[in-house]
């Protein structure tokens, strides 16, 4: 199943919120890239074992255990609009503002954001040597077989198929609009001139704006 | 704060008239949609903003926040009413250059933005 653009913003506003959690509420100072990944992997896992539709990522099994190429590109995303500093993953205040924002998103979808609070507090502080060596060794699929034992690029979460979901992430048509524009580089760098022009005083009459109407 | 409807009622506004103005950044984008229908109705909701800016409430959020957004059709339009983003602390985000100078009825008209891509 392909991630539509509801699933695309809510994944937007989980991983800003996992990352925000684990630097605020747990204290981390820095974040690799290779931790981030197995956060939300393991934050998924924790949803789609319940049938939750929260995450939508695709993850694969690569050298260092489940790997997703989207939450990668997602991360870029987020730190070309300025919510992710380059160096560590550290949250900027405006990905804070958000989160403050949408605090009602949150409040309504609590069991999603317990599932991330409980991978933070467990794993966010951990060593990343000890947490690969967690995943690797946790059992996947039927049988015996752990992580460590699937073959390269074995597929392991995707999203979920509508007749398999229980609960799927409550968000209303104007508030994933809102978070829409929040995490569009387009609509940001758009605000930021209009911005400009109102600190420059660039303002234009109702008479040149709609001229021959 | 949330996003979506604040907590501000202004005393009764009937008889206040408005004035507007617009950013650059909004006659840019305005000038891209080429559908003559889509810009009528725009002027036609920016002349019911100014009209009754008060008639419905909807705050945007985020780095949108302090700003009011309106929609048509496909399209939203952002903006601000100064007497509203005065009273309700907004001025550190809207950030205007004469805001001491801006009398409180202006409505500033900021972005146009096309709602279909989302």
């Amino acid at each position: 199943m392909a991630r539509t653009p509801l699933d695309k913003v809510t994944d937007h506003f989980l991983i800003s919120y996992l990352i925000n959690d684990a630097f605020s509420r747990r204290r981390l100072r820095f974040l690799p890239e290779t931790k981030l990944q197995k956060l939300v992997f393991l934050s998924e896992k924790s949803m789609v074992d319940e049938r939750k539709k929260g995450f939508n990522f695709y993850f694969i099994k690569l050298t260092h255990g489940p790997y997703s190429a989207e939450l990668k590109s997602e991360l870029e995303r987020l730190i070309q609009i300025g919510y992710l500093d380059d160096f560590g993953l550290r949250p900027t205040a405006s990905l804070r503002l958000i989160i403050e924002d949408f605090q009602n998103v949150v409040d309504k979808n609590q069991t999603f954001f317990q599932k991330i609070q409980r991978v933070n507090d467990a794993y966010a502080l951990m060593p990343l040597r000890s947490l690969l060596k967690n995943i690797y060794s946790m059992p996947w699929g039927r049988g015996d077989k752990t992580i460590a034992d699937l073959p390269q690029r074995t597929p392991m979460l995707y999203p979920m198929k509508p007749n398999n979901i229980d609960l799927e992430f409550d968000i209303t048509e104007n508030e994933a609009e809102n978070l829409f524009m929040n995490f569009d580089p387009e609509a940001i760098e758009e605000l930021s001139q209009a911005t400009d022009d109102m600190r420059k005083g660039r303002v234009r009459t109702y008479e040149q704006v709609f001229p021959n109407l | 704060m949330t996003c979506g409807k604040e907590g501000f009622v202004p005393m009764s506004k009937s008889s206040q008239i408005y004035n507007k103005r617009f950013t650059r950044t909004f006659e840019k984008q305005l000038r891209k949609i080429r559908d003559v229908v889509r810009v009528k109705r725009i002027k036609e909701e920016v002349d019911e903003i100014v009209e009754n800016p008060y008639r419905k409430i909807d705050f945007g959020a985020g780095r949108w926040r302090g700003k009011r957004k309106e929609r048509i059709g496909d399209d939203r339009i952002m903006f601000t009413v100064c007497e509203q983003c005065k009273k309700e602390g907004h001025k550190k985000f809207n950030q205007c250059l004469d805001c001491a100078n801006t009398p409180t009825n202006m409505v500033t008209f900021w972005e146009v933005i096309e709602g279909h891509k989302y």
